[in-house]
């Protein structure tokens, strides 16, 4: 399996919606405690074209450093080489990878009053994007737009994640510090749904791509609970099996009900929330990956 | 440049050179009207937004084709109509499809684009390379990464001393702010005090001042319980517990007359009567807290016994033990990021001032082995350290994987660069990997983090009927890179010649390539484990990667096995040496043999240590009047004064070093880190250049080198550096 190693911790990684074997990575040193932040571009083709035996490198198309962390990054769904980036110092920043780093940012957005630590791209509505900062709100904005067009205020502490419906075009939902999932229509005014999603605080969320009433938040409890957004008074399932904070979960784009997640316990999940014994395979930092027939994971005790 | 090509970057946005694809292109020709409605209509929908066609995609299967697409996906591509009609020029509406009822309307176009360009060019300026002024590299990272090592071990943190870093207020407040946060996330079965305890020891390491608020947690806003925990630790596992809440009842007490206070908010949020509940709930949790860390640190010191078996266990579900895989992966620093080209600090700058302090020491040491073996044994990480890297690199040798990992070396300039060093980026075996993650993370305070010793790929010396002393002659010649080359024929050859291995780390040091240096001396220190050159050696290294604790743990050695001033030494072995008692032991020492120049040259590291400069000065000074023809101690003479910020002494003292031996890139290197020091880039990019032609391996000094270049604005040659283009570098620099 071809493997890059970041110049320091990564944060986030996203596929590009137009060329498959394009990686767009955010990392920050130090863990993102403090320090310079990188925004990287890795080309997954020159590495297939490698040969056999050793797995080479993923090539690095573009590195584009920043003066504060990085917490998360994505691709533009209208333009194959814009991309957004969550900055520490409270900036959301679009880099366009096809000019050099002298020439990016292309926009630098300056609104958040703290740490921006989560950014989606409106998959449907190509124009629009959301930032989450720990400023406790959430921006929505258009690459056009020199200012956000819309702030939502509602959480009473950190927003980590945010996330757009796959489905509809003004839909998406938000995951905090203050133990609530929030679902949001951008055209009203405040939440639609308030979802005390956990007893700790909700780090992650996205939702299905297939069925868009399905929800799954990951949080500092170690579980991840998927939820429907029409009954959302008790979660459809809760998956254990991480040791730490489930750092951030995601829907597969190709197979209904599989999710991946992963976790302060340096180990990746794969699940499919539909099945009773739902952990289907995990890996870890050793690149060993488990798969787990039914009712084996040691760890589901 | 005309605020249109500015916007559009013509065409440079869209490498396809339909500039309509690019969306500021497309926000300029609506704005700008310069594009005739006519023409961009004539352009959409297609274009106007940049749809992946079918050959972008090359080989690729078709979004259309994702399972369940055909149900799920298709009425969603509409869309594009709607971001056709934006781009047609009315940005109004689709704005306006966002506003929520009741607010006013957005301004026009017309506002909106003033609005733009005042926005466009206020922040225009600052478009430019970023400020690229990370806080110095290594002992911020270890310090962090032993915070974070802690947090998840369950232990106390235990901060190392560290020197000032010179950290300014807005790094602070980051560390501050996210320290706290992040902490939360990772020890959240710990009680909130303890998080708060564990933050803030890590703020006072640092000298960031923890009073400061600090964004409180939803699940146990205490902001001001520091005191109340230090307070109630102690007496927690005992005594009663009203005594600790009343504390805290006092504390809120206080508190609420902060006008804009935590409690205020909590209220809020828990109603009148949260707190008292939300404490209950901390009470038990803390009641819970000796216990868990003790189970924590039993577990801890299982897991280290268990690693010493590791090399020989392969056995996936001992390797799969979670807890395990946490310690022995913090403790071999995985998490830390290395050295990049971030501008270096005063911890980097200080690397190249003691690292050949070898040199000097002739004599042999045997007869204290047994000792120091009994010693050894005790130091489980250690032990366990170098068990695991001979045994990888005795059944690698075999294998011949020296082979498989050449072949893995990577390519990419830019990869290597972060890398940190001449590891390949992957390879099929986890081993491996796990080495690369040993190597090329930031030096901890384990000796478990230094990594086994690289081989060259290809090695003429390899067969030559005396290795040995071919070696030798090369490196007295000064030709370091063929010597390294010879040494290297001679360890395969004779594995446990400590001489070998000793002289091999001394060609490394010289040769500025740290890594490789402290890889070698481990393997003399092997070999042979009472060798004084050898110990003084780590010793030596220990303290340019700024590791006191190991530091004096070797310098100690070094004294306990001296056959003149063993006697000194209380003979018991003592793992963690107090830096004072050491000194006072070599001042005693100086003071039986004033004529030992050795003795003054340790005291001088020790002192650079403790961070007196001056005495460590006065000592070099001292142990040059004895040794004025050894070139490495003027280089530590240098990297002293460097320190101390005399760096135009220190230039001085690093000729010295260079007219007695040219060929020593060391003090190449750090040359041109003391006219770099002095705002002299021009004069520091030329040394640099002299340091890395006589030895291209030397990655720091390439990194050294590409920030003078970008700090004296020859953001030209930053490319020759990148590709390591030596022969556009020396007839662009030349000395």
């Amino acid at each position: 399996m071809p493997a890059f190693k970041a110049p320091a911790p990564g944060f986030s990684v996203r596929f590009s919606p137009f060329h498959e074997q394009r990686l767009l990575v955010a990392a920050s040193q130090h863990f993102g405690l403090v320090g310079n932040g990188h925004l990287l571009v890795l080309d997954l083709s020159a590495a297939a074209a490698g040969g056999l035996g050793a797995a080479p490198a993923p090539a690095p198309l573009f590195a584009f450093p920043t003066s504060d962390a990085l917490f998360d990054c994505a691709w533009s769904e209208s333009h194959e080489s814009l991309c957004a980036a969550a900055s520490g110092d409270g900036s959301v920043r679009l880099f366009d990878v096809a000019l050099p780093p002298a020439q990016n940012p292309v926009r630098l957005l300056r609104e958040h009053a703290r740490e921006v630590h989560g950014i989606d791209w409106n998959p449907v509505r190509r124009d629009a994007f959301l930032s989450a900062s720990w400023d406790d709100t959430l921006k929505l904005w258009s690459p056009d737009r020199p200012a956000s067009v819309r702030t939502f205020r509602g959480h009473d502490y950190c927003v980590y994640a945010a996330a757009w419906s796959a489905r509809h075009p003004d839909v998406f939902a938000s995951a905090s510090g203050d133990r609530t999932a929030r679902v949001w229509d951008v055209r009203e005014p405040a939440p639609t749904l308030v979802i005390p999603a956990h007893d700790h605080e909700v780090l992650s969320l996205d939702w299905d791509k297939y069925d868009p009433s399905i929800l799954a938040t990951g949080s500092v409890d170690k579980s991840i609970r998927v939820w429907d957004v029409r009954s959302p008074r008790a979660p459809l399932t809760q998956l254990a099996g991480h040791g730490y904070a489930v750092k951030r979960v995601r829907f597969s784009p190709h197979r209904q009900g599989m999710i991946m997640s992963c976790s302060y316990d340096m180990t990746v999940c794969m699940w499919d929330y539909r099945k009773e014994d739902a952990l289907l395979a995990s890996t870890g930092w050793d690149e060993m990956i488990y798969v787990w027939p039914f009712g084996s994971d040691p760890r589901a005790m | 440049m005309a605020m249109r090509h500015l916007i559009t970057g013509q065409g440079n946005c869209a490498p396809d050179g339909a500039s309509s694809s690019n969306p500021f292109g497309n926000l300029a020709n609506a704005i700008l009207g310069q594009s005739s409605k006519a023409q961009s209509i004539k352009e959409l929908p297609g274009s106007a937004v940049n749809v992946p066609t079918t050959s972008e995609l090359g080989t690729a299967v078709p979004l259309s084709t994702i399972p369940g697409s055909e149900n799920e996906f298709k009425q969603d591509q509409l869309p594009h109509a709607w971001g056709a009609d934006f781009i047609r020029g009315s940005p109004h509406d689709w704005v306006e499809s966002f506003r929520p009822p009741g607010l006013p309307e957005f301004a026009g176009p017309d506002a909106q684009f003033k609005e733009f360009e005042q926005i466009f060019n206020n922040t225009g300026p600052t478009f430019g390379p970023p400020v690229l002024d990370g806080p110095p590299q290594r002992v911020l990272s270890g310090v962090l990464h032993s915070f974070l090592a802690s947090g998840r071990a369950g232990v106390p943190f235990q901060p190392v001393p560290v020197p000032a870093l010179g950290l300014s207020e807005s790094d602070k407040q980051c560390i501050r702010d996210r320290s706290c946060i992040m902490a939360r996330h990772i020890l959240a079965d710990q009680p909130e005090e303890y998080i708060q305890a564990q933050v803030n020891t890590l703020l006072h390491s640092l000298d960031i001042d923890s009073n400061y608020r600090m964004k409180g947690p939803m699940h146990g806003p205490y902001p001001e319980m520091e005191e109340y925990w230090n307070q109630s630790q102690s007496t927690m596992r005992s005594a009663p517990m009203h005594n600790a809440a009343d504390k805290w009842i006092t504390e809120f007490g206080k508190q609420n007359n902060n006008p804009e206070d935590w409690a205020h908010s909590f209220e809020q949020q828990y109603g009148p009567n949260g707190w008292a509940s939300e404490f209950e709930q901390h009470q038990s949790q803390m009641a819970m807290t000796g216990g868990v860390n003790m189970a924590n640190l039993a577990a801890m010191e299982q897991s280290r016994m268990l690693a010493q078996t590791l090399a020989s266990n392969n056995d996936p579900k001992f390797q799969n033990s979670k807890f395990f895989q946490f310690v022995s992966k913090m403790s071999r620093g995985e998490l830390i990021i290395e050295d990049n080209q971030v501008k270096q600090g005063s911890a980097s700058q200080s690397s190249g001032w003691a690292d050949e302090f070898q040199t000097q020491y002739n004599a042999n040491a045997n007869s204290w082995a047994d000792q120091f073996v009994h010693e050894e044994m005790s130091q489980g990480a250690d032990k366990w350290a170098s068990e695991f890297s001979s045994e990888y690199n005795q059944s690698g040798l075999k294998e011949n994987w020296i082979d498989e990992f050449s072949k893995l070396h990577v390519d990419d300039e830019w990869a290597e660069e972060f890398s940190g060093g001449a590891f390949g980026e992957s390879s099929a075996d986890p081993w491996v990997d796990e080495f690369q993650n040993q190597l090329s993370s930031s030096k901890q305070n384990s000796g478990a983090s230094r990594g086994v010793y690289v081989f060259s790929d290809m090695n003429p010396y390899v067969g030559h009927p005396n290795p040995m002393q071919e070696g030798q002659e090369l490196f007295r010649k000064g030709l370091l890179s063929e010597a390294v080359l010879a040494l290297e024929a001679e360890v395969l050859k004779n594995p446990d010649n400590v001489e070998g291995w000793r002289l091999l780390g001394i060609t490394h040091a010289e040769n500025d390539d740290d890594q490789q240096a402290i890889a070698a001396m481990m393997r003399a220190q092997e070999a042979d484990p009472t060798n004084l050159e050898v110990l003084l050696a780590l010793g030596v290294s220990h303290t340019n990667e700024l590791e006191q604790g190991e530091a004096l743990r070797y310098l100690h050695r070094w004294l306990q096995n001296h056959p003149k001033y063993g006697g000194i030494a209380p003979p018991q072995p003592t793992d963690s040496p107090y830096g004072p008692d050491v000194i006072r032991l070599f001042n005693e020492a100086a003071q039986m043999s004033p004529e030992d120049a050795d003795v003054h040259i340790v005291l001088g590291v020790l002192y650079n240590l403790s961070r007196e400069y001056d005495k460590a000065i006065a000592s070099f000074k001292t142990a040059l009047q004895l040794k004025p023809q050894d070139y490495s101690l003027w280089n530590k003479l240098g990297a002293t004064q460097a320190n101390s910020i005399q760096s135009a002494d220190a230039i001085l003292a690093y000729q010295q070093a260079l007219d007695l031996k040219p060929n020593y890139v060391r003090a190449w290197a750090n040359m041109g880190i003391s006219y770099a020091n002095q705002g002299l880039y021009e004069d520091s990019i030329r040394y640099y250049v002299r340091a890395v032609s006589m030895n291209p391996k030397a990655d720091n000094a390439w990194q050294y080198l590409r920030i003078s270049l970008s700090n004296a604005s020859r953001a030209d040659m930053i490319a020759a550096c990148d590709s390591r283009n030596l022969d556009v570098l020396q007839k662009e620099f030349p000395l």
